[in-house]
This record gives structure tokens, C-alpha cells and sequence, in this order.
């Protein structure tokens, strides 16, 4: 499997279940599969297993059954496979999780050099650059507490890019943000995906989806409900539920 | 420290059980080969009960005698501990400066001190110039002997009362610093709104400890002061630097008598271990039913 | 006039200087003169000859312009180098054993159970004997590194728990960031978990400190000379009990409220966190 050069699917997903202690089904014959370059948009209400789905995509929850695979690496038991998944698989957390005894460069430095073993002038030189990239290149030297929300979620996206990852994970990004800094945030992760990364986002953004998206998923009880592009979400929706959630966020 | 539930065999698991392992045959390397150690734990046996020839009855050695002795003084030592525990901790919430004054000065000299010198001090002050006045060694002497019967069963011979009397209060005294402490907490740890409900409803200062404070600050110092005798049993070994026959005491006369350290050290240890872990599970057990019980 | 209880904050924020507490302070100074009267007529009446001129060359002497410190300041040093010692080797226990507590190890978790358990329920007398009596012939050790060691062994117990503590207390979200990076464990403790936990740990652990100084008295038991010691064959000798031991407490005072002064100090400090 893996030696093949073009692959098809970046993440191929079969079947995966998940279960809580307590008899939550979070997952339940779930499968998908992205392409490079593809950005997908999962949406459902809360409860629905989309953040359960995207955590085990990297590994931070573990699935019962079935089996993921990124960039033809298996998310086995194999500890090199998981460590090159986590490498190739970035992710940007609801609530930041930006390391507050560090300043926003050591946050980004950090990880290039323990990880991808940079030393530390070429560490610098890729944070520098993305720091400008999210655009908040004077605040290299602050600590993360003296920055606002929505710039402390852009030097989190930035210290995921810094591995230079081939897939982006984005677990409600926006979600904790106050409403006028979603957009400096939204406008980072566009551009992102204009540049052709290949990004997984669970979001109630539907305005992200409309311009970025070429696929959306609706989940509810750990299952696809619906999927298709954004247009069909907004013009044919087909199933009861899908309407019902569309109706309460849109 | 992440997420996998899977019992599998770490690399860790591996590395500390061959260390372990190595650490075993070391050491028991060392004692019987290089030590040229005779072990003897049947010895031991003779130190817990022996057979007295007199009545002809099995009765408790050396190392028995100890632990009782170690468990009254842990009863009685908590008790006189919890008096000048509560009696300081409503000192020490007064509205009197004077009375806040009395309980910090005795708490913070305790709590700066070691129990060692504290035991020293008291223990030489009680003994030496309490006892003679209060007349408790004339008390024991002169009772009948029926009394010294009843107070050597629940205290100590007549030989040994004063001694242990001696002890038992400055254990009580020591011990009782650390009650304060946890009374005090408990009782600030009741809401304002408590008091400030009550007292708006016309209660008096002692209506209000009486019938809402107390009752729920009960519940907070229950488990703490659990704990505390759990360390006073603990803590009782010192008392055996004075010479008062507890377990530790008992198992130093011992060891000067027959030189088998490991036998001896390791059965105190065992019975230490069992007399807190059997009051630790009873503490649960208790926590258990209060909590089921609110 | 309805006073409700006295409450931290209202204590906080200043006593009130009014008549009351005038004669609550005179009222105080007063029952400690009392005590101190009857306790020195009461020993006088039985006989106890009180000999405080004879103190201080137990503490420092001071001839021909060298000053030497007495037998009791010699055993202070003693204390503080077994403190110092028994600290750096506690935090080490400790440390370990709050790492296996928390580690996927099944053998590193019963270990630390266990050394955790032992340590907690039984007295430190009896580990001093045990480890001096019964451990250090075996292992070769002799008398001070024995007492360091047994007394590092029980600190470092409750040190665990301090720390275990503190490492939980770091937000989830720290791990699963450190995780999505691609750090390995030992990476996320040194660079992303312990420098956020220490910060926190300092004045508990100070605490610890304190607790070291107190319990290393215990150690006199096995003839170390430290300062309870030194004050064990003086009063032996010349039978100054009250004395000298007085004098024992005093330092033991002094030292210990200095550094509960320095714990109170760094938890306002250090309140100031990032």
C-alpha cells in the first residue's frame, strides 16, 4: 500500500466505531474519505460524534472497530505509524490550548525543532514567516495572554503549519471567539484553503463553508445523515433532520 | 499520560521489574552471605504471647503489650486531642482578640516545633511538676484492686499510670494544635449566608452554632479528624524516646536483647500497616454512609 | 452589638483599634506572665534550680575576637545540611513517584502505590530504625546517609502527592496540543508540563520543607548530631532540661517562621502568574 506515489484519498476512513463509557455510541459505521487538497465541512448538533470524528483521525481518541488510514500510513498500534500521523496531521482546538509559559515564537519554534528536528535558525525563519502569514507578525514576543482570542487561535494555526502537516484539523475554531474576531480567524483558514491544504473542519460557519468547501457532511448519532456540496445543503436538503438543524443555524 | 486503555506491556514495565528483581537478589545476597545473618522468625512468635507457667495461660508478650499500649494511647490522646482541639478552634473564631490571640500563639508554637522536642519538654513538665501536685501517682497506688485492674486495662498498670498519664497529654496537647486547625476550617468553611440567614432570623450566637453551623460543619471535620488519628498512631511512636512501653518501644528493648532487626522491624512495620489501614477502611466505610445518608 | 464571626476577610482587612482591643492585647501579655510565673515558682517550689547564665555558650562563643558556634548552633548546621540534602533527594522520590503514578506502566504504578502506601501508614521512627538498623549494614551506608535517606524516603512520599497533584492540575488541552504537535511524552512533561507545574509547586512544596526541618529531629534517635541531639547529651550532662530545651524550641521556632514567612510571601507572589 504505501510506496504508491499519487494517491487517490489523503484520509480514508472505514467503518470506525466509537463507544463511551456509559453506552455512548459516539461513532457508528462511520466511514469517508478526503482528498488532497479537499476541504471538508462536517456539521451536526452537538452530541453528534463530528469532534469524536475528528480526534480519532489524529489519534487524541482511540476508535473501537474499523480502521483510518492517512496518506497510506495505518493508525495501528505501531508507535512509528502514529508518530508520522501525528506529524502529517495538524490540529487547532476550540479553546486555543497555546502553551502560556511560552511566548507566541517559542510556541511555534518549539515542536519544529523537538519534532521535525530544525535547528533553531531554520525554526525561526519558518515562524517569522508564518506569523506574517496569519498576520500578526509584532506580537512574536508576547506571551499568549496578552494577546486577544482571535489572535491567540491564528498563532495556534500558525503552530500547527510550522510542522508543515499535510492535512489541518479544525475542531470548532471559532466556536470560543467573540463574534468580531471570527472573522480574522475565518480569513486565515480560507486562505488556507485556497492554497490547496487539505482541511477537515467541524464549524457552525456555514458563510466558511459557502466559499471554501467542496464537500459537507451532516452528522447526527455518530452517522452520516447527509452529504453533498454546499449548495445542495442550502438549496435541496433532503432529509428531515438536516432540515431541522439547517433551520435552528442558518 | 495519554489516552491508551489497553493493558499492554510498556517498555517501563520491563526495565523496573529486572531492576526489581536484580534489587531482591542483591539484597538478599548481601544479608545471608555477607552479614552472615541467622534468620529466625520463629523467635518472634515468643515475643507476642508467651506461656506463663503461673496461671497457665497464654498472655500477651512484649510486643502485644505494645501494641495495646500504642492503641490506648492513640484512644485516649485523640480524645483529650479533640477537647483542646474544639475548645481552641472556637478560640480561634471568637469574636474576643484575646481569645484569637490565645488559640494562634498555641497553634503556631506546635506547628513550629518539632513533635520530638514538644514530647521532651511537656513531657518533662507534666511528669516532674504536674503530676506530683495533681497526686495521680498516690491516686493509682492507694485504689483497690479492682480500679487498678479497670485502669490497667484501659490505661496502663500502676507502675507505668503516671507515666503514660504524662505522655498521653502531651500527645493530647501536641495532637490537639492540629485539631484546632481543622475545627477552624470547618467552621469558616460554612457559607455567610448561613450565619447571615440565621442571625437575620432572630438566632442567638449559640442558637446559630447550636442548630446551623455546627451540624453541617460536623460533616466537613469528620474526615480530616480521622485522619488526624490516623497519624496519632503514628505519631504515638515518638513517645517511645521517653521510654513509655508502646510498640516501637518494645520492639528497640528487643532488638537490644536479640539483635534480629529484620524480624522485629518488619513485624512493627506490619503492625503499624494494619492498625491504620483497618482505621483508614473504617473511615471510608464511614465517609460512605454519610454520604449516603445526606 | 451583633458581631457575626470574625471571617478571613474581615480579618484581612485590618483590626479594628478600639478600647476592646487594648484590653484584649493587656489581657493577653498578662496570662503570659502569669504562666511564666507559675512555671517558674512551681519548678523553684520542686527543686529546680534554673540556670539560664550558663546558656549561652551553648549557642556561640566569642574569645579573643574568633567566634566559634557552640554545640546547639554546630547541630543547626548539621539540621540545615541534612534538610538541604534530604529536599533535593525528596523531590527526586517524589517526582519519580508522581511520574509512575501517572504512567501506563502497570509495574510503575503498583510500585508507587506501594512505596506510597508503606511510607503513609507507618511511623518515621520505626523507617529510621528500619532503614538504619536493618538497610544500612546491608547496604553498606553509614549513619548520616542513612538518616537522609529514610527521611528523603517519607518526605518524598507526601512530596508525590504535592506534585501529582500539581501535574494534574495542568488543563487537558496543554497534553492534547503537545500530542497534535507530535511531542512524545517525555517532551510534553519537560518542556510543556513541568515548567507550568512548578510555578504552581513552590509554596507547597516550601511547605515541605518546613515539614523536613521538624521530622529531621527524629533522626537524634539514631545519635546524628544534629541540633535535637546536641540538646539530648547537653541536657545528659548538666540536667538544664528546661533550659536547653526551651532554647532547642526557640530556634526550631525562629528557623520554621521565617520560612512559613518566605510560603506566605510566595503565594502572593506568585498569584501573579502569566
Amino acid at each position: 500500500m504505501q510506496g504508491q506515489t499519487a494517491r487517490e484519498f489523503i484520509i480514508e476512513v472505514d467503518k470506525i466505531n466509537k463507544e463511551f463509557p456509559g453506552g455512548v455510541r459516539a461513532l457508528v459505521d462511520f466511514s469517508t474519505q478526503v482528498r488532497k487538497g479537499e476541504v471538508l465541512v462536517v456539521i451536526g448538533p452537538s452530541g453528534s460524534g463530528k469532534s469524536t470524528f475528528l480526534r480519532c483521525l489524529n489519534g487524541l481518541e482511540e476508535i473501537d472497530s474499523g480502521s483510518i488510514v492517512i496518506d497510506g500510513i495505518p493508525l495501528d498500534d505501531n508507535r512509528k505509524h502514529r508518530l508520522e500521523i501525528r506529524k502529517e496531521v495538524g490540529m487547532v482546538f476550540q479553546l486555543f490550548n497555546l502553551f502560556p509559559h511560552l511566548t507566541v515564537v517559542e510556541n511555534i519554534n518549539l515542536a519544529q525543532k523537538l519534532v521535525r528536528k530544525k535547528t533553531k535558525e531554520e525554526a525561526a525563519e519558518m515562524t517569522m514567516s508564518l506569523l506574517k502569514k496569519v498576520g500578526i507578525p509584532e506580537k512574536a514576543n508576547n506571551y499568549p495572554s496578552h494577546l486577544s482570542g482571535g489572535q491567540q487561535q491564528r498563532v495556534a494555526i500558525a503552530r500547527a503549519l510550522a510542522l508543515m502537516p499535510k492535512v489541518m484539523l479544525f475542531d470548532e475554531a471559532t466556536s470560543a471567539l467573540d463574534p468580531e474576531m471570527i472573522g480574522e480567524v475565518l480569513d486565515v483558514m480560507k486562505t488556507l484553503a485556497r492554497e490547496g491544504m487539505t482541511m477537515v473542519v467541524v464549524t457552525h460557519e456555514m458563510g466558511f463553508a459557502r466559499e471554501v468547501s467542496d464537500r459537507v457532511i451532516f452528522m447526527d448519532g455518530g452517522r452520516i445523515v447527509e452529504e453533498g456540496t454546499v449548495e445542495h445543503f442550502f438549496t435541496n436538503p433532503q432529509e428531515e433532520r438536516t432540515k431541522l438543524f439547517l433551520s435552528q443555524i442558518l | 499520560m495519554y489516552g491508551k486503555k489497553k493493558t499492554k506491556i510498556t517498555r517501563l514495565d520491563i526495565i523496573l521489574l529486572l531492576t526489581l528483581l536484580v534489587g531482591v537478589v542483591f539484597i538478599v545476597y548481601r544479608v545471608t552471605v555477607g552479614l552472615n545473618y541467622k534468620w529466625n522468625w520463629g523467635a518472634m512468635v515468643q515475643y507476642i504471647v508467651r506461656y506463663d507457667t503461673e496461671t497457665k495461660r497464654y498472655v500477651p508478650n512484649l510486643l502485644l503489650e505494645g501494641l495495646f499500649t500504642t492503641i490506648r494511647l492513640s484512644f485516649w490522646g485523640t480524645i483529650l486531642a479533640i477537647i483542646f482541639g474544639m475548645v481552641m478552634g472556637f478560640f480561634r473564631i471568637s469574636t474576643s482578640l484575646f481569645k484569637r490571640m490565645v488559640g494562634r500563639s498555641y497553634v503556631e508554637m506546635i506547628r513550629n516545633m518539632p513533635p520530638l522536642v514538644f514530647i521532651f519538654i511537656f513531657y518533662f513538665f507534666i511528669s516532674d511538676q504536674i503530676m506530683p501536685v495533681l497526686g495521680v501517682d498516690n491516686f493509682i497506688r492507694s485504689a483497690s484492686p479492682g480500679t487498678q485492674k479497670f485502669f490497667g486495662i484501659i490505661l496502663a498498670s500502676p507502675e507505668l499510670f503516671a507515666a503514660t498519664v504524662s505522655a498521653l497529654i502531651s500527645l493530647g496537647i501536641f495532637e490537639g494544635a492540629y485539631i484546632t486547625e481543622i475545627v477552624r476550617a470547618g467552621i469558616q468553611s460554612i457559607e455567610r449566608g448561613q450565619w447571615e440567614a440565621s442571625y437575620t432570623l432572630g438566632f442567638s450566637k449559640y442558637q446559630q452554632m447550636r442548630y446551623v453551623i455546627l451540624p453541617q460543619a460536623i460533616q466537613r471535620i469528620l474526615p480530616p479528624l480521622a485522619g488526624q488519628f490516623i497519624s496519632l498512631i503514628k505519631d504515638s511512636a515518638i513517645v517511645s524516646v521517653i521510654s513509655v512501653q508502646e510498640l516501637s518501644f518494645q520492639g528497640t528493648q528487643i532488638m537490644a536483647a536479640t539483635y534480629y532487626t529484620i524480624e522485629i522491624w518488619t513485624f512493627v512495620a506490619a503492625l503499624y500497616l494494619i492498625m491504620t489501614l483497618s482505621c483508614s477502611l473504617a473511615v471510608e466505610r464511614l465517609e460512605i454512609y454519610m454520604a449516603r445518608s445526606r | 452589638m451583633n458581631r457575626l464571626m470574625i471571617t478571613p476577610r474581615a480579618r484581612r482587612t485590618g483590626l479594628v483599634f478600639n478600647r476592646s482591643t487594648f484590653f484584649d492585647i493587656l489581657k493577653f501579655i498578662l496570662l503570659i506572665a502569669v504562666l511564666t510565673f507559675l512555671i517558674y515558682r512551681g519548678t523553684l517550689g520542686l527543686g529546680y534550680n534554673w540556670q539560664w547564665f550558663r546558656v549561652p555558650k551553648y549557642l556561640f562563643l566569642l574569645e579573643d575576637g574568633t567566634f566559634t558556634l557552640g554545640p546547639l548552633l554546630n547541630g543547626l548546621m548539621v539540621t540545615f545540611r541534612i534538610t538541604a540534602w534530604g529536599l533535593v533527594l525528596a523531590f527526586a522520590f517524589g517526582l519519580v513517584t508522581a511520574l509512575f503514578r501517572l504512567s501506563h506502566s502497570f509495574v510503575a504504578v503498583v510500585v508507587a502505590r506501594g512505596y506510597l502506601e508503606l511510607i503513609r501508614n507507618t511511623p518515621l521512627l520505626v523507617q529510621i530504625f528500619f532503614l538504619y538498623f536493618v538497610m544500612a549494614p546491608v547496604l553498606g551506608i553509614e549513619r548520616l546517609f542513612a538518616a537522609i535517606l529514610a527521611l528523603s524516603l517519607f518526605e518524598g512520599a507526601y512530596a508525590s502527592e504535592i506534585l501529582r497533584a500539581g501535574i494534574v492540575s495542568i488543563h487537558k488541552g496543554q497534553w492534547e496540543a503537545a500530542h497534535s504537535l507530535g511531542l512524545t511524552t517525555f517532551h510534553t512533561y519537560r518542556y510543556i508540563i513541568l515548567p507550568q507545574a512548578i510555578r504552581r509547586l513552590l509554596p507547597p512544596l516550601t511547605s515541605q520543607a518546613i515539614s523536613l526541618i521538624k521530622d529531621s529531629a527524629l533522626v537524634s534517635t539514631i545519635a546524628v548530631y544534629e541540633l535535637t541531639m546536641e540538646g539530648r547529651a547537653i541536657v545528659a550532662d548538666t540536667f538544664m532540661t528546661f533550659e536547653i530545651w526551651f532554647t532547642v524550641a526557640a530556634i526550631y521556632l525562629v528557623v520554621t517562621i521565617i520560612l512559613s514567612l518566605v510560603v506566605t510571601i510566595m503565594e502572593v507572589r506568585f498569584k501573579v502568574v502569566h
